[in-house]
């Protein structure tokens, strides 16, 4: 498995590698009136349009200085999965999403046992876990319940 | 040459400028981008081997030549970088040590402005004029009386010769006694200007005269005898008046070697220097380049200047300041000169040595000279004669040798052997004084100019901070946010093409090696880049530190020259024969001469807003401007300490100092600083003290006009926002400031300790943070001039970082 790492302030978090289209660097966002506050907006990444899901207000972090723009990650959608992504059972969006991070960092190779159960404190829906490279950790973020969280809180209240 | 850097004159690794550091950094660099055309191409092939579409192999083929593009604006950039490295370094150079030269010359200029002044009114003091005009006086009779003399004691000694009972036993010895006092007839200058002759004279003269008293008829002789003694007696009477004065004069203004006044036939009458005077007097500089246009001077605001090696005086290098003298009586008669002999040599050492590097024994450092030349392109002072030797012609690059006046110049030469940068400007006077032609040169190592500041650290402020300050050029700081911009896109190219290789499983495992490659390369020469900037701003910092410390070192510099110049007239103007006259015998004339005196003394300073005579009681009896005074009529200054501190005063020559702050007898609350003397009585030096002459300086005028010459300014002369430059005093307490917003008058700011704890000449800088503003300052602690001390003061230059 790989991972994609990215800082938001100083925290390092990762999601799989094969739920990466694109990086990217910051595009300018439509604001959509009347959208939930964790998403800035929509982006138009080469003629297709995509929501941007602002993770600093996902993990409740202040919003970052104004002269740093950040950097854009565009997730796969579901038709764009590889085979692999599709054979592990990765779950993704319909529609082109794209996350707004601090910065993107590194791509690690990882073997399963380095991935832990997430500390019991942690009480973020959408945290799968902790992932220990070397002498680092990162927070393994959940695509799926990121999305349902943000994009579709009604489903969440269902459940 | 740095002043022909043009477009063109781009980045060279063959320069021998370069340092070896840099040389070695963009090796390192561009061998890294030289290796990413290989790895690409490699990409490519793997690109085709492995893909199953044509798309995929596209998308792999322009993600590697986008890498390759980069790389090429990376190695451009790296050059461009290199070449702004450079041009700054050179350009600030240039802008620092053309402005050090400057400062050099323009401070001899503004003492030599002084020395005009100086020579000019000491001439018109009637004590010369009448000293002169009695000594021509007696010089001539004396010529006649002598000759005279000759006669009668010719007479004197033929009726010896007649033998007569009575006289037949002595006629030998009279003989002998006679043709001693005649052999001193053609003796003349000797008899009116050396005391030891004139008095072996008057011994023979006498012995000789209690011979003839035993004769008859001898009576014509001694009373002719008498006649020339009492005349020498005169003469030496009014050489001693003279004399006495000139060293009055001459123990006030100790930057001359000696003052003479001479007759209208060069005739050395009388000198300041009691140690030299036996040597000195009676001396002709008939012959003398000084004395022959002090000779030509016209009215009383002209004066002479000429640089002179061999005078008969025995001087040294020295400059002199000469003027005809006039007499008191008959307006336009020229009755004498005065000549000045100002130090040349010690003062050029002074600010020559000044301004230089120093290894830790004080020694300046190696390859840094600093010498003037006259118009002749003549060595005329120089920091370091055994390299540079006074009195031959500067080595240097025609452009140094044709400057025109206030003109700098720079370029690169060989000096001694060393690969130097020259600096050089030339003189512009000093107000209405003209300078004499000379240029100021400044050589330094070109290996310092270019110095690695790689391991450059500061306290106080973030690189980042740095970077983003007001210091550091908008090119420089573009090419910052290029590379942060470069950096971005080759890591952003890189996690793509790791991404998109990961996703083709198996297949794409061989292009992982590839964007791993890629991404050590494109983080290697952006960390380097970054590093050249970071060591940009740094030697930004250093340099812009380092003019803050000359500025704030000419400020206090500057300051202590004035003062220096303050104290030197109080003393003189206390001896004056008007004040003490005024004191001893106050009454309605004597008063009002001295007032008369006052003002024309300081009618001809610009500098002193009041000049204030007190009596031993603490009453001021006149005053230059009255009308400055409140209450002038029962004016009191009997508790002020300028007052109090000179009737204490102890020696002759000695002056006190009340530092700056406000004053009864200014109104409203203006400050001032004020220098006082002891007024004796009769003007002896061991004479009772009878009241004390004060001088207010204009405080706020004359420190308010030194303060803005000393703020920064850019590289094309116009002064840098924001600066501000202030004087504080030995407590820290601001006196003086040019942003009373920021450092308010009379506040007492937080200064770091490197700069409260300077030694007497000392500087330093550093960042400076004052309230929301962040500033970088430099300061210098007053180390006085010559045997002035200086006050213990700071000057403090602050420029804002953003």
């Amino acid at each position: 498995m790989q991972i994609s790492t990215f800082l938001i302030r100083d925290e390092a978090f990762a999601i799989n590698s094969l739920l990466v289209e694109e990086y990217f660097r910051p595009l300018p966002i439509t604001k959509v009136p009347g959208s939930n506050s964790r998403i800035d907006g929509l982006v138009n990444i080469r003629g297709r349009t995509a929501v941007v899901i602002n993770m600093r207000r996902c993990f409740e972090i202040p919003p970052r200085q104004s002269s740093d723009p950040g950097e854009m990650i565009l997730l796969e959608t579901s038709s764009g999965l590889v085979d692999e992504a599709r054979e592990t059972g990765l779950y993704a969006f319909d529609e082109p999403i794209v996350l707004n991070v601090d910065s993107v960092s590194q791509i690690h190779h990882l073997v399963d046992e380095e991935i832990h159960a997430a500390p019991p404190h942690v009480n973020q829906p959408f945290v799968d876990g902790v992932i220990r490279v070397h002498d680092k950790f990162f927070t393994l973020i959940s695509i799926q319940r990121l999305i349902e969280t943000v994009l579709q809180p009604e489903t969440q209240e269902t459940l | 040459m740095i002043v022909e850097q043009k477009a063109e004159n781009k980045f060279s690794i063959f320069n021998s400028l370069i340092t070896n550091d840099h040389r070695e950094f963009y090796e390192k660099i561009i061998n890294e981008l030289i290796g990413v055309s290989p790895i690409c191409n490699q990409g490519k092939c793997t690109a085709a081997a492995i893909s199953e579409t044509a798309t995929e192999q596209e998308q792999i083929t322009e993600l590697m030549e986008r890498v390759e593009t980069f790389a090429a604006e990376l190695h451009d950039g790296t050059k461009n970088l290199f070449d702004q490295f450079y041009a700054a370094k050179e350009d600030f150079c240039r802008s620092i040590y053309c402005t050090t030269a400057y400062i050099k010359i323009n401070l001899i200029d503004r003492t030599l402005l002084e020395r005009t002044c100086d020579v000019m009114s000491w001439a018109v003091e009637t004590a010369f004029s009448e000293a002169l005009e009695r000594i021509n006086k007696s010089s001539r009779s004396l010529e006649k009386q002598l000759f005279e003399m000759g006669e009668y004691l010719d007479a004197a000694k033929a009726a010896f010769e007649v033998p007569t009972l009575e006289t037949n036993w002595t006629m030998k010895d009279i003989s002998q006694y006679v043709d001693d006092v005649r052999s001193y007839q053609p003796r003349k200058l000797e008899l009116m200007f050396k005391l030891a002759v004139y008095q072996q004279f008057k011994q023979k003269v006498d012995t000789l005269a209690e011979q003839l008293g035993k004769g008859k008829s001898q009576e014509a002789t001694l009373t002719m005898l008498q006649k020339v003694i009492k005349n020498l007696e005169d003469v030496h009477q009014h050489v001693a008046i003279a004399c006495s004065r000139l060293e009055d004069i001459g123990s006030s203004y100790t930057l001359y070697r000696d003052l003479v006044i001479t007759t209208t036939d060069g005739i050395i009458v009388a000198n300041a220097n009691a140690k030299r005077r036996p040597y000195v007097l009676g001396r002709c500089v008939a012959e003398e380049a000084w004395f022959k246009r002090a000779q030509d001077t016209g009215d009383e605001n002209d004066y002479a200047i000429e640089k002179t090696s061999r005078s008969v005086l025995d001087s040294g290098d020295c400059l002199v300041f000469s003027t005809a003298i006039k007499s008191a009586s008959k307006g336009d008669q020229i009755v004498g000169t005065m000549g000045a002999f100002f130090d040349l040599a010690e003062e050029a050492r002074i600010i020559l040595q000044d301004y230089m590097p120093r290894m830790e024994d004080g020694d300046t450092k190696d390859g840094w000279y600093s010498f003037f030349t006259d118009s002749d392109g003549k060595i005329v002072g120089s920091s370091d004669p055994d390299i540079i030797p006074v009195g031959q012609h500067a080595h240097l690059p025609r452009g140094h040798r044709k400057l025109t006046p206030g003109g700098t110049v720079s370029s690169y030469a060989s000096i001694e052997g060393n690969d130097s940068a020259v600096f050089s400007a030339m003189s512009d006077g000093y107000l209405d004084y003209a300078g004499l032609g000379w240029s100021s040169h400044l050589i330094v190592p070109s290996n310092e100019i270019f110095a690695s500041e790689a391991n450059c650290q500061m306290n106080g402020i973030s690189p980042d901070e740095l970077m983003r300050s007001r210091l550091i050029p908008e090119i420089n700081k573009d090419t910052y946010v290029k590379v942060q911009d470069d950096k971005q896109s080759i890591k952003l190219i890189s996690l793509n093409g790791i991404v998109f290789a990961s996703k083709l499983g198996k297949r794409g495992v061989a292009l992982g090696p590839v964007f791993e490659r890629i991404t050590e390369t494109g983080d290697f020469a952006t960390a380097k880049m970054e590093e050249l900037l970071r060591e940009m701003a740094f030697g930004e910092l250093r340099l812009n530190l380092q003019t803050l410390e000359t500025f704030s070192k000419q400020a206090i510099d500057l300051i202590d020259r004035n003062l220096f110049e303050r104290s030197a007239a109080i003393r003189w103007w206390a001896t004056d024969k008007y004040l003490w006259q005024a004191l001893v015998d106050p009454s309605e004339e004597n008063v009002q001469a001295a007032s008369r005196r006052l003002r024309d003394v300081n009618g001809s300073y610009s500098m002193y807003r009041n000049l204030v005579l007190s009596n031993r009681m603490g009453r001021v009896v006149a005053a230059s401007n009255p009308e400055l005074i409140p209450d002038m009529k029962d004016a009191r200054v009997a508790d002020h300490p300028w007052f109090n501190k000179s009737m204490r005063c102890k020696t002759f020559g000695e002056y006190a100092v009340q530092d700056v702050g406000e004053s009864e007898l200014e109104r409203g609350s203006r400050r001032s600083l004020i220098y006082s003397g002891a007024v004796r009585a009769n003007g002896a030096r061991d004479g009772e003290v009878v009241g004390v002459l004060g001088s207010l300086f204009d405080w706020v005028t004359e420190s308010g006009k030194i303060l803005k010459t000393c703020l920064p300014k850019d590289r094309n002369g116009k002064r840098i926002q924001g600066c501000i430059a202030f004087y504080a005093s030995r407590n820290f307490e601001v006196i003086e400031t040019s942003d009373a917003q920021i450092v308010p008058l009379g506040t007492t700011p937080e200064l770091p300790p490197e700069h409260r704890e300077l030694a007497a000449g000392q500087s330093a800088s550093g960042v400076f943070r004052l309230g929301d503003h962040v500033y970088i300052m430099g300061s210098s602690r007053s180390k006085g001039y010559r045997e002035y001390q200086g006050l213990g003061w700071s000057a403090h230059i602050l420029r804002p970082l953003f």
